[in-house]
C-alpha cells in the first residue's frame, strides 16, 4: 500500500506511539483528577509530562498553556467562540478549512477576508487596512489543507500584537512540520491536531494559549467536572483545566507524548525536508504529462491535481485499486477550492509524511501516469 | 500530622509544584484532599514534613506553582 493521505491523518504510527497506546491501557489507565489512587495519579502524571512535551516543542513556556481537547477542530471552536462575540469584527483568511470558517460564521461577528495568494507584504497590508476599533482577532490557517500554500505567520503574528488583537491560527497541518514557536511568532492561540505531524493518534488535539496572552479573555464554552473545586458553580480559571471539562482523551494524550518524542527525534526540519523531497519528486515525474494538472503547485507538504476526462472520486478509486490512499472531493474547505475553480468539481490530493520513501513517490507516479492515459 | 500539605488550585499544577520541590530536593508527594478537608469540593495537594514547609513555599512561589492554603 502507498498512504498518501497523510493530511487527513498520519499512517503508519510510529512503533513508539503503539508502544505508549499499549502501556498506557495496561499500567496508567486511571481517570486523571478523578481521586487519588495510584492508577488516576500515574495517568494525571502521564498527562502532566505530555503537556510538558507539547510545551517545549511549541515554546509555550509553561505546561499548564497547553489544554487538551477532542482535536484541532474543538481547540478552535474553543478559541474562536470563547473569544469573539456577535458585534466583533474579525479578520480571516479566504481558502480557510471549515473548523475555523464554520465556527466564525457560528459567532455572528463581522468577517473580513484576506487574500491569501497575495504575496506576503500584499497580505499584511491588506490585514493592516481592515483591521479596526472592534476587530477582536485575526484567525486564519498556518498552512493550506487543500494546495501547498504557507501564509506569513511571524509577519501577522508580528502585526497583530503591534494592532492589539488577538492571533488565532490553525496548525492542523503544520504542528510538527513547521517548526513554530508561538511567542516567537506573536500568536496568542495555537490549535493542533494530535494524529497528524505529531503521529499520535485521533481523539485528541490542544489548544495551546501563548503566556502573553491573558486567558481569561477566553470564556469557556463547555463546563462539566474538573477534579477540582468541585462546589464552584463555574469552571476554574486557571489554566488548562478551564478549558478541560470531562475526561481527557488520555489513552491518546500519551500517544501524544511519544509521538512528539518521534517528531523531536527526527526534528520538524528534517521531517519538512524530507516530506517536500517527495512531494516534488511526483511533480518532477508527472509535471509534463499533459493529462494531470496540478493547482498551485509550490514545495510542500502536499500535492493537489486533477486528471482530464475523470472526475476526482473516479481518480482515487482507481488509485485505491493499485493500494494507493488519497483523498477526493473538497477537504472540507470550499472557500480554498473556489480559489482555484475546482468548487464544482473537488480535486485529488496526495499528501506525505516522514514514512513516505521515494520508491513510494516513483511507484505513485507510474500508477498516476498509467491512469491518467486510461 | 505528620506532613503539611500545600493545597493547589488544580492538578496540573500540583504537579508543577512537585516538579519544583523535587528540583530543589524536598521531600514530597501529591495526596487528594476531599470536600471535607478543603470546604470547596475535591482539591489536590502536595504534602511535605513540616521542617521543609519554608522551603517548599519559596520553591512553590519561584516556580509559578501558585497554592492556597497549607493544611498544617
Amino acid at each position: 500500500m502507498i498512504y498518501f493521505d497523510n493530511a487527513a491523518t498520519s499512517c503508519p504510527k510510529p512503533s513508539e506511539v503503539i508502544t505508549a497506546v499499549n502501556g498506557f491501557i495496561r499500567l496508567a489507565n486511571g481517570n486523571p483528577g478523578r481521586g487519588g489512587h495510584a492508577l488516576a495519579m500515574r495517568a494525571a502524571e502521564e498527562v502532566y509530562l505530555c503537556r510538558k512535551k507539547v510545551s517545549g516543542l511549541f515554546g509555550a513556556g509553561e505546561p499548564e498553556r497547553v489544554c487538551f481537547t477532542s482535536g484541532a477542530t474543538a481547540a478552535l471552536n474553543y478559541a474562536i467562540l470563547g473569544l469573539i462575540g456577535r458585534y466583533d469584527h474579525v479578520i480571516c483568511s479566504d481558502i480557510e478549512h471549515n473548523s475555523v470558517r464554520r465556527p466564525l460564521l457560528q459567532t455572528g461577528a463581522e468577517i473580513s477576508y484576506f487574500n491569501a495568494f497575495a504575496d506576503e507584504k500584499t497580505i499584511l497590508e491588506e490585514i493592516d487596512s481592515k483591521i479596526k476599533h472592534n476587530t477582536k482577532a485575526v484567525v486564519c490557517t498556518y498552512a493550506s489543507n487543500v494546495f501547498p500554500l504557507v501564509l506569513p505567520i511571524s509577519d501577522i503574528g508580528a502585526l497583530c500584537r503591534k494592532r492589539g488583537v488577538a492571533f488565532i491560527v490553525d496548525g492542523a497541518q503544520t504542528a510538527g512540520v513547521y517548526s513554530t514557536d508561538i511567542r516567537e511568532s506573536g500568536i496568542d492561540v495555537l490549535c493542533v491536531p494530535a494524529h497528524k505531524g505529531l503521529y499520535g493518534i485521533t481523539g485528541c488535539g490542544a489548544m495551546i494559549v501563548s503566556p502573553d496572552f491573558d486567558h481569561k479573555k477566553i470564556k469557556p464554552i463547555m463546563s462539566g467536572g474538573s477534579g477540582v473545586a468541585s462546589f464552584d458553580p463555574g469552571m476554574p480559571d486557571e489554566l488548562p483545566e478551564r478549558f478541560e471539562a470531562g475526561t481527557l482523551p488520555t489513552v491518546a494524550v500519551a500517544a501524544l507524548g511519544a509521538g512528539v518524542d518521534f517528531v523531536l527525534s527526527k526534528g520538524p526540519s528534517e521531517i519538512l525536508c524530507h516530506e517536500q523531497r517527495i512531494q516534488r519528486r511526483v511533480y518532477e515525474n508527472l509535471k509534463d504529462n499533459e493529462k494531470i494538472r496540478f493547482y498551485r503547485y509550490a514545495p510542500g507538504t502536499l500535492l493537489l491535481f486533477n486528471l482530464e476526462g475523470k472526475t476526482c472520486e473516479e481518480a482515487a478509486r482507481l488509485l485505491n485499486g493499485y493500494g494507493v490512499c488519497v483523498r477526493a472531493g473538497f477537504h472540507c474547505a470550499p472557500d480554498a477550492h473556489k480559489k482555484t475553480a475546482t468548487d464544482k468539481t473537488g480535486a485529488v490530493r496526495a499528501s506525505f509524511s516522514v514514512f513516505n520513501t521515494v520508491k513510494q513517490a516513483d511507484r505513485f507516479s507510474d500508477i498516476l501516469d498509467h491512469i491518467s492515459r486510461l | 500530622m505528620d506532613y503539611c500539605i500545600f493545597t493547589m488550585s488544580t492538578l496540573t499544577y500540583a504537579y508543577k509544584g512537585k516538579e519544583a520541590l523535587d528540583r530543589a530536593g524536598i521531600r514530597c508527594k501529591i495526596v487528594h484532599l476531599n470536600g471535607t478537608e478543603t470546604k470547596k469540593g475535591c482539591r489536590y495537594g502536595i504534602a511535605v514534613f513540616p521542617t521543609e514547609r519554608s522551603e517548599a513555599s519559596r520553591a512553590l512561589l519561584n516556580s509559578g506553582a501558585v497554592y492556597g492554603d497549607v493544611i498544617t
